[in-house]
C-alpha cells in the first residue's frame, strides 16, 4: 500500500532529475568500453553452472569500482555486489544473468566470434552483464550522492540445468541473495531482437510464461513385428498419447488461459521389425498461471493413464528441471517506472508489449519482492540484425549497451529518489 | 502349371519306394557323429551373408569327395549347385540349404564349439541345414546305383539379406539359373525350429511366411521454439496422427480375411524438448500373404501419409522397399509327403504348425517350382535348449541332424519313387 502511494508520487514527479545529466555524460564516456566488454564476454561464453571466468571478471570489475561487498561463488559462479550510497535510503536490486548456450557459431561472420566451439552467447546475456557492469560504474561514480543501497546480482544458470535439483535464481534466493540487506524491488533487462535498438519495451502484468519440463516413458511389450498381438506396441500407444495430450489445451483448459504443451523429442524401438517395448518423449509446458500449471500435471497423468491402459501399456511421467513460474511484472511498479524511462529515452522509445511464451527464472526473484523485467531493444533492421534469441545468427546492435546503461541507471536512481522523497515527506 | 505338376506327383505317390525306411534310418544313424562334427565345424566358422567363402569351399570339397562331378560354384557369389544323377531315369528333385550366419556375438556362450569369429554366429541354424544337406548328399551318393532320377543340391548364400547389394540369395540364384539344366519338378528345404522338440518335423501347407517389406517414413515439419508451435509444423504431432491413421488401414480398408500387419518399430525425432521437431523418422515392416494385399497396402500407406501430413501442412517421404515374397508351401506336395514321413517317424512326430510370419527367401524358389519348407525340430526342453533363432543363446539338439537326414532322404526318394 505504501509502495502504491510512492508510485503515484513518482508519476506526478515526472520532472527532470538532478542525475539525468550526470548519467548521460558518464554513459557517453564509457560507450567504447561497453562494446569492448560485451565482445570479451561474447568471445568467452560459458555454459550454465560453468561460468567460472565470467564470474571472476565480474567480481574483479566490481572490486575495482569500489564496491564494499563483493560476494562470489553464490549459487555456483554467481556474484553479488553491494554499493552503499553516502546518503540513507532504500535498497534496490538489479539482476543480470551470465550463462551462454550450447549453440555453435563457428560459421557466424563477426570479429568477436566465440572462441569456444559449440558455445555461444545467443540469448544476449553478454549484453546483460555489460549493462550490469556499466550500471555499477555509473553508480560507483555517483556514490557520494546516492540515497540508499544498490545490490547488483549476477546470476548463473538462467538457461536451466537438468542435472541438479536447484540452480540459478531459485538457488540464489535459497542462498540468501535477497537478504542482508533485503531489496525493496528488483529490476532486470532482457535483450529483445523484436524491439529496435534505442527502445525499451514493457509489459504491465504477464511478461513470460512458466516453464516445466516433462519426461514421459510409454512402456509396452516387445514382440516380433509380424506378431503385434504377442506384445504391446509402444509406438502406437505413444502416438495415441500425443494426440490425446493435444486435446488438453483444446478441451480441458479455459480458452482464455494461454498454454502450450510441446513434445519436442521422441525416440523408441530398436528395430523396424520389432514392436517397440518403450518410447521416450521429452516435452515442455508453458502457462501463465499456477492453477493451469497444476491442472496440466493432473491432466497429463490422467491422459497417459487412460491412453496406455486401453491397450495394456503402462507409463511413467517425471516433471523435472528447468521448472520456472511465469514472469509477471507488478503493474504498479511498471507504471511508476515509466515516466523516468520516457524522460531519458523519449516517449516514443518506451513501448508497451504483450506476454510471450518464453520463460525466465527471474520469476523466482519476483516471488520474493516486487520485480520488473523490461525488454531492451537490440534489433537493427537496416543492418540486418534481426535473428531470434537462441539461434546461431543471433546478434545485437551494440548501441543498445549505452541505451541499456542509461535506462538502468535511471530506473535505479529514480527508484531511490522516489523512496527518498517519500521518506523526507 | 505348377499345380498340374503337383497333382501328377500326388497321383504317383502310392508307387512303392525302392528303399525301405529302415534302411534310410540305419544309414542316417550311422553318420550321427560325422553330422555333429560337420555342424560344429560350420558353427565355429560362421560367415556373414555374401561372405561365405570358407563355407562354400568346405561344401565343394566335401561334395567332390563324395564323387559329385557336376558342381557349379560361385553361383550368386558363394552359392553352389551340385547335381547327383541316379543310375536310372526319373524326375529331378532339388534340396535347398542356406549357408550364411548372423552378426550376433556368442563370445559368452558356454559351448565347446563356440564361434571363432567374434560378433558372428550361426544363430539361425544354417550350420545344421548344411550338415543335414551334406549328410543327405552322402546318403544318396551311397545309393546312386539304385537312384531313379536326379537330385539337385542348392546351397544358397545370403538368406539373411544383404543391404549393400541390389539382389542376393535365392532371387539371384534363380536369376543365375540355379533351377535350370536340369529343371527340378519340386524343391524342398528345412528350417530349424526351436519351438518343436528334436525328433519332430513340422509342416504347414499353403501360405507359410508372409511377404516382408521394409518401410522408412520421414515426416517433415518445420522447426520452431517449443513455446510457439504455431510458428512451425510439429512433426511429432503429425507423426503421431499418421501412426494412428496407419493402423486403420488394416481394420478399415483391407478385407478382414486377408491377413496383414503394418508395424512401426522405430520412431525418432526432435533435438530438444523445447524445440518443435522438424522431422520424425519412422521405420517399419509390412507383412502380407497375397500379392494384391501387398500392392494395396503400399498404395494406401502413401494415401494415408498424404492426407495426414497435408492436414497440418507437413510433408512426407515414404520409402517402401519390397523384401521376400510370401512363402507358399505347395499343399499337394505336403499332403503327398505326409504318409512316408509318418511311416518313418511315427504319427506323433509329424506335427501341423501354424504358418509362421517370419520371412524366408525360399519363396523365390517357390515362385518358380512347387516347393515345401519343413520345420526341423531342434528343441530339447530337458537340456534347456529352447532359445529362439536370432538370439545369442540359440543352440540345437544335434540329434535333430540325424532326423533331418532321414526325413530329407525320405522326402527326396518318395518323390523319385513316385515317378518310376
Amino acid at each position: 500500500m505504501k509502495l502504491l502511494l510512492c508510485a503515484l508520487a513518482g508519476v506526478s514527479l515526472g520532472l527532470a532529475q538532478s542525475h539525468d545529466a550526470f548519467v548521460a555524460k558518464s554513459v557517453a564516456a564509457m560507450e567504447a568500453r561497453l562494446v569492448e566488454t560485451r565482445r570479451d564476454f561474447h568471445r568467452h561464453p560459458e555454459l550454465s553452472n560453468q561460468e567460472k571466468r565470467t564470474g571472476e571478471v565480474i567480481a574483479m570489475r566490481l572490486r575495482e569500482l569500489g564496491f564494499e561487498e563483493v560476494r562470489t561463488g553464490v549459487a555456483g559462479h554467481g556474484v553479488v555486489g553491494v554499493l552503499k550510497g553516502a546518503k540513507p535510503g532504500a535498497v534496490v536490486a538489479w539482476r543480470a544473468d551470465i550463462d551462454a548456450l550450447p549453440i555453435d557459431e563457428s560459421d557466424f561472420a563477426v570479429p568477436y566470434k566465440s572462441t569456444v566451439k559449440g558455445v555461444k552467447h545467443a540469448c544476449g546475456h553478454d549484453a546483460h552483464i555489460t549493462v550490469g557492469l556499466g550500471l555499477a560504474e555509473v553508480l560507483a561514480l555517483r556514490k557520494a550522492e546516492l540515497k540508499g543501497t544498490v545490490k547488483l546480482i549476477f546470476q548463473p544458470a538462467e538457461e536451466g540445468v537438468s542435472d541438479v535439483a536447484d540452480a540459478g535464481a531459485r538457488l540464489m534466493v535459497k542462498e540468501g541473495v535477497l537478504e542482508n540487506p533485503r531489496p525493496a524491488a528488483i529490476f532486470a533487462f532482457h535483450a529483445s531482437p523484436a524491439v529496435e535498438v534505442g527502445k525499451v519495451a514493457y509489459a504491465a502484468g504477464p511478461l513470460l510464461a512458466s516453464v516445466d519440463s516433462v519426461d514421459i516413458v510409454i512402456k509396452g511389450k516387445r514382440a516380433h513385428g509380424a506378431f503385434p498381438e504377442d506384445g504391446v506396441d509402444a509406438v502406437v500407444l505413444a502416438a495415441q498419447c500425443i494426440n490425446m495430450l493435444q486435446t488438453i489445451h483444446s478441451r480441458r483448459i479455459n480458452t482464455v488461459e494461454p498454454s502450450v504443451l510441446s513434445i519436442g523429442v521422441i525416440k523408441g524401438g530398436d528395430r523396424h521389425n520389432v514392436t517397440a517395448g518403450e518410447v521416450r518423449m521429452e516435452g515442455t509446458l508453458r502457462t501463465f498461471s499456477e492453477s493451469v500449471r497444476e491442472a496440466y500435471r493432473t491432466y497429463v497423468k490422467q491422459t497417459l493413464t487412460g491412453c496406455t491402459a486401453m491397450s495394456g501399456g503402462t507409463f511413467s511421467v517425471e516433471w523435472k528441471e528447468p521448472s520456472y513460474p511465469a514472469t509477471i511484472n507488478p503493474e504498479a511498479l511498471v507504471k511508476v517506472s515509466l515516466p523516468g524511462l520516457e524522460r531519458i529515452l523519449g516517449k516514443e522509445n518506451v513501448m508497451s508489449t504483450g506476454p510471450q511464451m518464453g520463460a525466465e527464472d527471474f520469476s523466482y526473484f519476483q516471488r520474493e519482492i516486487p520485480g520488473v523485467m523490461f525488454w531492451l531493444g537490440v534489433r537493427n533492421e537496416a543492418r540486418g540484425i534481426t535473428s531470434g534469441l537462441h539461434t546461431a545468427d543471433f546478434d545485437i546492435d551494440e548501441a543498445a549497451l549505452g541505451v541499456g546503461v542509461k535506462a538502468a541507471a535511471n530506473l535505479v536512481l529514480d527508484y531511490l529518489e522516489r523512496h527518498a522523497t517519500s521518506v523526507s515527506q | 502349371m505348377r499345380r498340374v505338376w503337383a497333382l501328377a506327383l500326388l497321383a504317383g505317390w502310392s508307387a512303392p519306394a525302392q528303399i525301405l525306411p529302415e534302411e534310410i534310418s540305419r544309414r542316417a544313424e550311422a553318420m550321427a557323429a560325422k553330422l555333429s562334427e560337420c555342424r560344429r565345424d560350420f558353427h565355429m566358422h560362421p560367415e556373414l551373408s555374401n561372405h561365405e567363402e570358407r563355407t562354400a569351399r568346405v561344401i565343394a570339397e566335401r561334395l567332390r569327395a563324395l564323387g559329385f562331378t557336376d558342381i557349379r560354384t560361385g553361383v550368386a557369389r558363394h552359392g553352389i549347385v551340385a547335381t547327383l544323377v541316379g543310375a536310372k531315369p526319373g524326375p529331378v528333385v532339388a534340396w535347398r540349404t542356406d549357408m550364411d550366419a548372423l552378426p550376433i556375438d556368442e563370445s559368452t556362450f558356454p559351448v565347446d564349439y563356440r564361434s571363432k569369429t567374434p560378433g558372428v554366429k550361426h544363430a539361425c541354424g544354417h550350420d545344421a541345414h548344411m550338415a543335414v544337406a551334406l549328410g543327405l548328399a552322402e546318403l544318396l551318393a551311397g545309393m546312386q546305383s539304385q537312384l531313379g532320377g536326379t537330385v539337385q543340391f542348392v546351397f544358397q548364400p545370403a538368406e539373411e539379406g544383404a543391404k549393400d547389394a541390389p539382389e542376393w540369395g535365392a532371387k539371384l540364384m534363380v536369376k543365375e539359373g540355379a533351377l535350370d539344366n536340369p529343371r527340378p519338378q519340386a524343391i524342398f528345404a528345412f528350417h530349424v525350429n526351436p519351438m518343436i522338440e528334436a525328433g519332430q518335423i513340422g509342416y504347414s501347407p499353403g501360405p507359410g511366411s508372409a511377404a516382408s517389406d521394409t518401410i522408412r517414413i520421414r515426416i517433415l515439419g518445420k522447426r520452431a521454439h517449443g513455446a510457439y508451435p504455431f510458428q512451425g509444423i510439429d512433426a511429432v504431432a503429425v507423426a503421431s496422427q499418421c501412426i494412428s491413421a496407419i493402423q486403420a488401414i488394416h481394420s478399415r480398408r483391407i478385407p478382414t480375411q486377408s491377413p496383414s500387419v503394418i508395424t512401426i518399430g522405430t520412431i525418432q525425432g526432435g533435438d530438444r524438448r523445447n524445440i518443435i521437431a522438424e522431422s520424425v523418422e519412422l521405420g517399419g515392416t509390412v507383412r502380407t500373404f497375397e500379392a494384391g494385399t501387398r500392392d494395396t497396402i503400399e498404395r494406401m500407406l502413401g494415401e494415408t501419409l498424404e492426407g495426414c501430413t497435408a492436414a497440418q501442412g507437413a510433408k512426407f517421404e515414404l520409402n517402401y522397399r519390397r523384401g521376400y515374397p510370401a512363402m507358399n508351401n505347395n499343399a499337394a506336395l505336403v499332403e503327398a509327403a505326409l504318409p512316408a514321413l509318418r511311416k518313418l517317424l511315427g504319427e506323433s512326430k509329424v506335427v501341423a504348425l501354424k504358418p509362421p510370419m517370419s520371412a524366408e527367401d525360399f519363396s523365390y524358389f517357390q515362385e518358380q517350382i512347387p516347393g515345401v519348407m519343413f520345420s526341423l525340430g531342434v528343441r530339447n526342453e530337458a537340456r534347456g535348449i529352447t532359445a529362439g533363432v536370432h538370439t545369442a543363446n540359440f543352440d540345437l539338439d544335434e540329434s535333430a541332424l540325424v532326423t533331418g537326414v532321414k526325413v530329407a532322404a525320405t522326402l527326396v526318394l518318395d518323390v523319385l519313387g513316385r515317378k518310376q
